[in-house]
């Protein structure tokens, strides 16, 4: 392998058993990330130290600007010298790896290489990976590409689990990396199902079509990751209902040629929420609400257990609602202010097709309830969910639907047998920052469904992927029990916040410039933070898309 | 006490192993030029016999220097020996001299040379001296010399001690000096700069000197002889050269007393920076000397045109610079200042050599 520089320990730059100094070759071109080598030989013992490059820096022996001023003829632009001042590039590494366990320091003037392919995986401990889910790939300097994989057990447990993905929004980053892992592990595992949430736009909405645009280069990239190139399989979409013919009932962004495709081959169907099936969950509509004296939960207490709000839908629990509003008619504690707000709140939501009165039985509006529907998952499926086309408060409580019908199923609420029951349940979704916000209401029932699958989902097979643009936004007791962090292209402002303290200033500044398709993953595993590349997503993308 | 010191003492010499330090500030240099006799009004050029200031003109781009050669040395008292009954001082000292060589516009090392060496009073018997430098050189890292002083000298022991191992750097300098001539390494046009002045106590052979010159910092602005009014001193002159102006060629003849042969040297001061970019009058000025080889040289002096372009590839050599590292950076040649900073980069630290011994 290529030489490309020489340790250099001094008398106030040691070297450690952590880190080193090289001085780099002249006319070698390094990166951070870059992975190298160097044999660190104690007495008869020969072993190889393997590390990251860190930072990279040139210094001259100029112990001032004031110097090259001088040295250009007292700041003449043209002033040509016949000697280039004195300059070495040098670059800092962090020891990953010694593949006998050597912890002795790199001594003075030891050679410095690029490590090759293998070497890479011994160093990152990529060789020894079970059960390993493609997780994309590393390109260094000398221009080898290494397949990257994350550890199944770490990724969707049983000893790690849930991922987080955060950066800026425009990149197509986020959200094609965790469609990646999702088909990566889809192609890989045959008893996991998937539910994924389309939060924006239509862009999860044909994931069972092949991607038109796609060059034989970006599929040979997947090819590198060790993953056939093609769409996710045994998929299935709802979407909210909407009384729309035209549109197959359905109020989503989605194509119509798509829809009509998805309906005539029986991979659509709409959901829609009716008062006697879902008045248990209408706290979810109160996820954003702040409700410090607990008035709404008492009202709703009163809602579930009251006969007065048995046997109602939603109109008549509308106008139902209408005579608690009025003077005089405050019933126990609850004043009728309280009353006033929960119907002005009850109100602006179910004004949304979505709540109908009974589901139709009309065939060709395939209306089903989604919680019943998930809970029907079958392993290897995707359910696409999309939600994009409604408000927030009611996203939040699809969302918080989605969840209970998970949480229900896995912990044994149903009547299927376990064997029948997908092993691991993947819910994906994106701006995660509107239902586990770091400053949401204590009380929030959505977060304390994120919470219960974050912190105790791992055992039971429930797997949180979420993406959001600013990892400082979530709550940090969900973001804390992801075993797996990806950071996409993100801002100054963000990277000076506590959450990046602990990631080396080169990497957290890298992140300000990472390009589409480029990110820096930790996982569990991993000795180190590593910049890979995934291949262009293979389901269906419009012009302009990444 | 270290294992070379008890060959000394095998040899029933008694030493004192006082504090043992580096002696560096301890001797001040004398001006690199100092004795030098110039003829009175000895105008050593062919076109310039007035004796005029010469504003030189940027003719080339292109340096005609390739090679840089430097000398450096560290010196420290290592114990004190009675010897010949007096007290004197045991000196040791690391020597290195190197040449680096232009590739493109960035410095390389052409050559390096290092030695380490003890020198002792030379009131030793002969005999003794011969078994303990025999003893001492067979462990192939330490060179045994003798230094010379008696107490009527106004020197102290410890300079007489200095200046040998000075000699001995400059006979390592000759040694470079030879092997690139003897390898036809200097030519026309990839001369070789030599930071200070050539006075080497031993030339051995001018023709080694034919494709070099000396640069010097400093020198002694108090040279008589060189200017047509008797008793004006060089000095006098030099602070109102502008910036690309150089003096005339005068003429000296070496006349170190270990000289084997007698040579005819020439020597020019020119400005290397303008006036008001320098703290001092005489900063920035550089003094450049020449061995007249060739035998019109020898008589007639140097082409004028030579000394131009020689003065013209100097200017050219001005950028960059070693401000802030040195406080001499006006009158420094950068690949000058980096080969010496190469050569000292090869010394054993100085608490690792001291406990050589």
């Amino acid at each position: 392998m290529k030489k490309i520089g020489k340790v250099s320990a001094t008398e106030k730059s040691p070297t450690t058993n952590d880190e080193f100094i090289f001085l780099v070759e002249d006319n070698e071109e390094i990166k951070p990330f870059d992975i190298i080598k160097a044999d660190n030989n104690i007495g008869d013992k020969k072993s190889i130290t393997y590390a990251i490059i860190q930072d990279i820096f040139y210094i001259t022996d100029s112990p001032g600007h004031i110097g090259n001023y001088v040295s250009s003829d007292f700041g003449d632009l043209n002033s040509a010298p016949s000697t280039k001042r004195l300059g070495v590039t040098y670059a800092q590494a962090v020891v990953l790896h010694n593949n006998k366990d050597v912890y002795m320091p790199l001594r003075d003037g030891t050679l410095v290489e690029f490590a090759g392919e293998d070497e890479i995986k011994e160093a990152l401990g990529l060789d020894k990976i079970k059960n390993p889910i493609p997780a994309g790939f590393l390109d260094v300097s000398n221009n080898i590409t290494v397949p990257i994989c994350f550890n199944s057990d770490f990724l969707i447990g049983p000893e790690g689990a849930h991922s987080n993905i955060s950066g800026i929004s425009g990149l197509a980053t986020k959200t094609s990396y965790a469609m990646f892992l999702l088909q990566a592990i889809q192609q890989t595992k045959n008893d996991v199902a998937i539910i994924i949430l389309n939060v924006k736009g239509n862009d999860l909405l044909r994931i069972d079509e092949i991607n038109p645009l796609l060059t034989n280069e970006q599929k040979n990239a997947w090819s590198k990751t060790g993953l056939e190139c093609k769409p996710f399989s045994n998929v299935k979409y709802f979407y909210p209902y909407k009384n729309d013919k035209e549109n197959c009932f359905c109020n989503t962004s989605c194509e119509k040629d798509a829809l009509n495709n998805q309906f005539q081959s029986n991979m659509a169907q709409t959901y829609a929420y009716t008062y006697d099936h879902d008045k248990n969950n209408l706290d979810l509509l109160f996820s954003n609400i702040d409700d410090p004296n607990f008035t709404m939960e008492s009202i709703l207490n009163v809602v579930i257990e009251h006969s007065d709000f048995d046997d109602l839908d939603w109109d008549s629990f509308k106008s139902k609602l209408g005579e608690y509003t009025k003077k005089g008619q405050g019933k126990g504690e609850i004043t009728v202010q309280s009353w006033r707000k929960f119907t002005r709140l009850i109100k602006k939501s179910i004004v949304n097709q979505i709540f109908q009165k009974s589901l139709s039985k009309d065939t060709t509006k395939r209306n089903y309830h989604l919680s019943d529907e998930i809970k029907k998952i079958q392993k290897g499926e995707a359910l696409v969910i999309d939600i994009a086309k409604l408000e927030e408060q009611i996203q939040g409580f699809v969302f918080g639907d989605i969840l209970q019908a998970v949480n229900d199923l896995k912990f044994g609420e149903t009547d299927r047998s376990e064997d029948d029951i997908p092993k691991k349940i993947i819910i994906f979704v994106d701006e995660l920052n509107k239902y586990a916000a770091e400053n949401a209401p204590k009380n929030s029932p959505i977060l304390r469904n994120l919470l219960e699958i974050t912190e105790r989902g791992r055992s039971e097979g429930i797997i949180l992927f979420s993406a959001e643009q600013f990892k400082s936004a979530v709550h940090d007791r969900v973001k804390g029990n992801c075993s797996t962090h990806v950071y996409g292209r993100t801002n100054a402002i963000e990277i000076s916040k506590p959450d990046y303290r602990y990631i080396p200033k080169t990497f957290t500044n890298m992140m300000t410039r990472l390009d589409t398709g480029e990110l820096i993953v930790q996982h569990s595993i991993f000795k180190t933070l590593l910049k890979i590349k995934f291949p262009y997503p293979s389901y269906f993308q419009r012009k302009g898309n990444r | 006490m270290g294992r070379i010191l008890d060959v000394l003492k095998e040899k029933g010499i008694t030493y004192y192993q006082s504090e043992r330090y580096n002696l560096d500030s301890f001797y001040f240099d004398n001006y690199q030029d100092e004795g030098e006799l110039f003829e009175k009004t000895g105008i050593f050029e062919d076109e310039n016999k007035q004796g005029k200031i010469i504003k030189v003109e940027p003719k080339t781009t292109t340096s005609l220097f390739k090679y840089f050669l430097d000398g450096s040395r560290r010196t420290y008292r290592i114990a004190e020996a009675e010897i010949g009954d007096k007290l004197v001082p045991i000196v040791a000292g690391q020597i290195g001299c190197g040449v680096c060589k232009r590739l493109g516009n960035e410095i390389k090392t052409h050559q390096i040379k290092r030695k380490n060496c003890l020198v002792l009073y030379n009131r030793i018997s002969d005999d003794d001296y011969k078994d303990i430098k025999n003893r001492i050189e067979q462990t192939g890292s330490i060179a045994v010399d003798r230094y010379e002083y008696s107490s009527n000298m106004e020197i102290r022991p410890e300079n007489k001690a200095i200046a040998r191992i000075q000699d001995i750097m400059y006979d390592m300098e000759i040694d470079l000096l030879e092997e690139m001539t003897k390898k036809n390494i200097l030519k026309h046009g990839e001369m070789l700069a030599i930071d200070g002045s050539l006075q080497f106590s031993d030339i051995r052979d001018e023709r080694y000197f034919y494709n070099v010159v000396g640069i010097s910092k400093t020198f002694n602005p108090n040279l008589k002889n060189m200017l047509k009014s008797k008793n004006k001193s060089i000095g006098t002159l030099l602070p109102k050269l502008e910036y690309r102006e150089r003096t005339p060629v005068f003429k000296y003849n070496q006349t170190g007393e270990n000289q084997r042969f007698r040579q005819t040297i020439g020597a020019w001061y020119l400005r290397i920076r303008p006036r008001n970019q320098v703290k001092n009058p005489l900063d920035g000025i550089v003094k450049i000397e020449k061995i007249a080889v060739a035998d019109k040289e020898k008589e007639d002096g140097f082409e004028t045109g030579l000394i131009n372009n020689i003065s013209s590839s100097i200017l050219l050599e001005r950028n960059v610079t070693c401000y802030g590292n040195d406080s001499r950076w006006a009158s420094h040649i950068y690949p000058i200042y980096l080969t010496e900073i190469m050569i000292k980069n090869s010394f054993l630290s100085d608490i690792y050599f001291l406990n050589i011994f």
